[in-house]
């Protein structure tokens, strides 16, 4: 028995143990074989609707769009009508459908894409109307695990997930209808493992759909105990749920750091205090979208649509530095760190800055909306930035309910933090740390330890002197903000509020709780 | 496609306000609001040839309009004025009914 792992990507958070068993092809059989294209749409409607009516809210809604294809006149009468002057109707209710997957299939949106599976799931169903050679049922006698090329919902909706326990998909997509049913019902479920050896089947499996690996063949030692065994898989997501509070009662704020938008569909809302920081700079699709309102209003809508009522704080283009953006950024400069990036960059490009501000409004519609300024070091940067803010919002309408930050990554801006006039206050340690002594964060030209070095940690007290005087919020965000040594040192420093990638918050949330 | 006479069609532009366009879910409610109305109504992404009904969820997403997307909307009957400020309305508040927050 030779152990075998396939990676894959998780569509479905958990874990899950079990034969891995091949699952059959969605045939659900009439108690007749239908003898017409109407009679078996007639019966496929019927199938549909049953399945509605013993299904969730999620899976009723995500049947919707078969049911609507079978109502929709149009669509039925080409089914006929190409059925109609052939001999083998089936092949032709096949051709028809096929043209809609590849057009679906074809769409850079995954949205349009995963309706593709809609349409074989629509079309298998409806062909096994028909009758004909039939799969059995897969045998659910023992906990299982499920191995498909692709699964769709009607499928997923028919199985008892009492017995099957997660899904391992060779193709399939994190944003399908299928996942989504996995993802509100707690079925894990990985896609795109790629092809898995025919004599895998029948085999023990470990589904750890939340480092991204079906294992065949498990150590006994990684069913009981490894790093992701069941019940800490459980506990991580629990652990991630509620307040972070210290031991005296008070609370950290856990807040997302956000690189990508992709990762947002499976990251909890649950989890986090609000939205820290975003890198806008890391969302646009192009450099041409820097002058796109509408583009970049579609993505930010995102943001607040995950968020609810939770803040939203998003830092505006911080470019230049390592992060060149063609046509944008300065080209040449002997050294970018100390040239124009961040708020120097967008001062000279107010089109882009009004554009971005634009569009951050847009999506917020009125909701309250923090905004950060990047990389600033004199105040008077500051009052450009906020006259700015002022024009756009008159320019709008006047109504926004929008607060301006400083992000404070330079010993400048930590010094004077009183005299910029900020909303509110971010850390950014990446760029505190560099600036403060004077070393790259890629060199490892200076040894200063696993700790954060006492000068910093003395800026960051400025910080926190200055936001308890004026009753300011502060945030801390950056990689020291991601080691549970130096957590610890902010926490006593008087850090209470930190934005992390999303995969942290499990572990500091239990840091916070319990001290280790 | 119709029988309504090309002079009495009633225009206008909208804009996918969506990120994530008109796929399924808001499909299945443009079609469900346009079949409110006796109307004809037809739609195409700007630049495209073919007209399509407005009121079939297949042929809405086959027009696979993507967020940012804008589309024409034409309509002609005894109700078209209404028709098209619905769905405009619709379209406006980027496929949510009015009150709810954005999909």
């Amino acid at each position: 028995m030779r152990r075998h792992a396939y990676a894959g990507q998780v569509a479905s958070k958990g874990a899950a143990a079990g034969v891995l068993r091949r699952d059959r092809p969605v045939r659900a059989a009439p108690a007749r074989p239908a003898a017409s294209v109407v009679g078996a749409v007639a019966a496929t409607l019927q199938q549909l609707v049953a399945l509605q009516a013993s299904s969730q809210e999620l899976g009723r809604e995500i049947l919707e769009f078969q049911v609507e294809l079978l109502e929709d006149d149009s669509f039925v009468s080409e089914l006929i009508v190409r059925s109609g002057d052939t001999r083998d109707p089936q092949a032709a209710i096949g051709e028809v459908f096929e043209e809609q997957i590849e057009l679906f299939a074809s769409s850079e949106s995954e949205l349009f894409a995963a309706r593709a599976a809609d349409m074989i799931d629509l079309r298998d169903r409806l062909l096994g109307c028909f009758g004909g050679d039939r799969e059995p049922e897969v045998d659910w006698s023992e906990n299982s695990v499920l191995l498909a090329d692709d699964m769709t919902p009607s499928r997923f909706l028919e199985i008892d997930w009492k017995n099957a326990r997660g899904i391992a998909l060779r193709a399939g997509s994190a944003g399908s209808h299928v996942a989504l049913l996995a993802r509100a019902q707690g079925v894990p479920m990985l896609v795109r493992i790629g092809d898995v050896d025919p004599s895998m089947l029948e085999c023990p499996a470990l589904l750890d759909a939340v480092a991204g690996r079906l294992i065949v063949n498990p150590e006994a030692a990684e069913l009981g105990a490894s790093e992701t065994p069941i019940h800490t898989v459980k506990l991580a997501e629990d652990v991630a749920l509620g307040p972070a509070l210290l031991p005296d009662g008070a609370q950290v704020k856990i807040n997302l750091s956000l690189n990508s938008l992709a990762s947002l569909d499976e990251t909890p809302a649950e989890w986090f205090d609000g939205i820290g920081l975003v890198r806008t700079e890391l969302l646009l699709p192009d450099p041409a979208a820097l002058l796109q309102q509408e583009v970049q209003a579609n993505i930010y809508r995102r943001l607040f649509d995950w968020a609810g009522d939770r803040p939203v704080t998003i830092r505006l283009i911080d470019a230049g530095g390592d992060k060149a953006i063609p046509g944008f950024t300065i080209p040449g400069e002997t050294n970018a760190f100390l040239g124009v990036r961040g708020a120097r960059l967008l001062a000279r490009r107010p089109d882009v800055l009004q554009t971005q501000y634009a569009a951050i409004l847009e999506a917020a519609a009125g909701r309250p909306v923090r905004i950060l300024v990047p990389m600033l070091t004199l105040p008077k940067e500051m009052e450009f930035f906020r006259r700015k803010l002022d024009e756009v919002i008159a320019r709008q309408g006047g109504n926004a309910q929008a607060m301006l930050g400083m992000l404070v990554e330079t010993p400048a801006a930590a010094l004077e933090i009183g005299s910029f006039g900020a909303d509110f206050f971010a850390i950014g340690t990446n760029d505190l740390v560099q600036y403060t002594l004077a070393v790259s964060r890629d060199s490892d030209a200076l040894d200063f330890g696993e700790e954060i070095a006492p000068a910093v940690l003395d800026l960051i007290r400025l910080v926190l002197r200055e936001a308890e005087r004026t009753a300011t919020e502060v945030t801390l965000c950056g990689d020291v903000a991601s080691s549970l040594v130096q957590l610890r040192q902010l926490i006593d420093c008087g850090i209470r509020s930190i934005a992390v990638p999303a995969r942290f918050a499990p572990r500091f949330k239990h840091f916070i709780r319990h001290g280790e | 496609m119709n029988g309504a006479p090309s002079e009495n069609w009633l225009h206008t532009e909208l804009t996918v306000r969506s990120a994530d366009g008109l796929h399924a879910r808001p499909a299945i409610k443009v079609a469900r609001l346009a079949r409110k109305y006796t109307s004809t109504m037809q739609m195409r992404v700007a630049g495209d040839a073919a007209w399509i009904d407005a009121k079939s969820v297949p042929k809405l997403m086959a027009m696979r309009a993507e967020g940012g997307k804008v589309i024409e909307l034409r309509a002609a009957g005894a109700d078209a004025d209404a028709a098209i400020a619905a769905l405009g309305g619709f379209f406006e508040r980027a496929f949510t009914e009015p009150g709810e927050g954005a999909e």
